[in-house]
């Protein structure tokens, strides 16, 4: 507890000294596809190009914000903190998460989710004349494209029609669904657990055998 | 009485045999799929602002009943502006540059309004360029400014503000922002 609360008074009095800083951001992406009530994480590396370290870590704008998880903690972005060029090497990774919960029917057949991911540092004190703060931002743009949850794969048997075909001879057809009324299916071989023939044989031979002797002995 | 028992035994455990048959089990055969991890070039922007721009925009000696007073950093018909962003030289991409402000500019009670506050932008600076002629009025949504910059060129501003007559004294504040895409995405509120 002291520890974080003399940390959190060190990060407040480093951002109250700074001027307006501004950070760099790699991305891989500008668009996921999740299904709703599942967590998706995405990660971006932040760069800073300026002789002084900076605290930041990510945020979000747009409509993104209502569906945000979790955002990562503040962490040193070191002075200097450059692109190699490479997926995200060389800049300080970081994750951010989202979560939509539910999928309204009315969104059907996607729910399009559109914002944008940036790193948050930029804070300035007021300038004390007339005139305005500045903060700046540069954003990775993000669009969720929101699926609605599928049922449980179910057997709809063999022969039949598989959605627009019929599935191998071996094959049964599964078949799942979602609010929006989709389908889909596919064919796989369903593995039936095999009875031991010893199991059906002696149960009922024990009946056959008992009946046997009530009717003997009744005669 | 002992055959009796028997007779039921054989038949309640044949019975029993049949219920506790293990009940019928599905297991699902997919395939597995495997993918090949290879390295991919992310989009990566990195801005900066100039020192100048970096401390705020400010404007000194107002009066009221004036218009399209230069803020300090502009040097406006005498040299360039001291307000300007670029591109880091690692960012790969080609950058459009937005700008919007919180509100108006606000002492107290008593605002400025955004109608009232401008600014001008060009990737090339003189006495004369940004240009008054070329101004406009800060909203509180995202304006495009310059796009498709590259990582050679800057961003030049330069803000001015009317101050109408009988608006009461006060320092007068509100937030500008920034924001740099890549190039043909739009900015986000």
């Amino acid at each position: 507890m002291k520890k974080t609360l003399i940390f959190l008074a060190v990060f407040l009095a480093f951002l109250s000294t700074c001027r307006a800083q501004t950070l760099g951001i790699g991305y891989l992406t500008t668009s996921e596809e999740v299904t709703a009530g599942e967590v998706i994480c995405i990660e971006y590396g932040i760069g800073n190009p300026s002789d002084k370290p900076v605290y930041a870590y990510l945020d979000t704008l747009g409509d993104l914000k209502n569906y945000t998880y979790s955002v990562p903690e503040p962490e040193l972005i070191p002075a200097h903190t450059m692109y190699a060029g490479k997926n995200l090497e060389g800049l300080v990774v970081q994750k951010i998460c989202f979560l939509v919960e539910e999928f309204p029917e009315d969104k059907c057949p996607a729910w399009h989710i559109k914002g944008g991911v940036y790193p948050k540092a930029t804070e300035v004190g007021g300038v004390n004349q007339t005139g305005s703060k500045v903060i700046s931002s540069v954003v990775a743009p993000l669009e969720l494209i929101v699926k609605p949850p599928w049922s449980e794969w179910r057997s709809i048997g063999k022969g039949v029609l598989c959605g627009d075909y019929k599935c191998p001879i071996n094959q049964e057809c599964l078949v799942r669904e979602n609010i929006c009324g989709q389908k889909e299916y596919k064919c796989a071989f369903v593995q039936r657990q095999q009875i031991p023939i010893i199991l059906i044989i002696v149960p009922l031979a024990g009946i056959g055998i008992g009946i046997g002797i009530y009717f003997r002995r009744k005669k | 009485m002992m055959k009796k028992l028997a007779v039921l035994g054989i038949v309640a455990f044949a019975i029993a045999s049949i219920l506790i048959l293990p009940q019928k089990g599905e297991a699902v055969v997919t395939s597995n799929a495997s993918t090949t991890t290879s390295a991919t070039v992310a989009v990566y922007i990195a801005i900066q602002l100039s020192p100048t721009l970096q401390t705020g925009i400010v404007f000194s000696n107002l009066q009221q009943g004036t218009t399209d007073n230069n803020a300090d950093g502009n040097n406006y018909g005498s040299g360039g502006t001291d307000y300007w962003i670029n591109v880091s030289e690692d960012t790969n991409v080609n950058v459009d540059y937005c700008i919007k402000a919180d509100g108006p500019l606000t002492s107290g009670s008593n605002t400025i309004a955004l109608s009232n506050y401008y600014f001008a932008n060009s990737t090339t600076t003189d006495a004369n360029t940004p240009s008054l002629s070329a101004k406009k009025a800060f909203t509180t949504s995202y304006q495009k400014m310059d796009t498709g910059l590259d990582n050679t060129q800057n961003e030049y501003l330069r803000f001015w503000l009317d101050v109408p007559a009988g608006q009461a004294p006060g320092t007068y504040e509100n937030t500008v922002y920034f924001q740099a895409v890549e190039a043909g995405q739009n900015c986000v509120d």
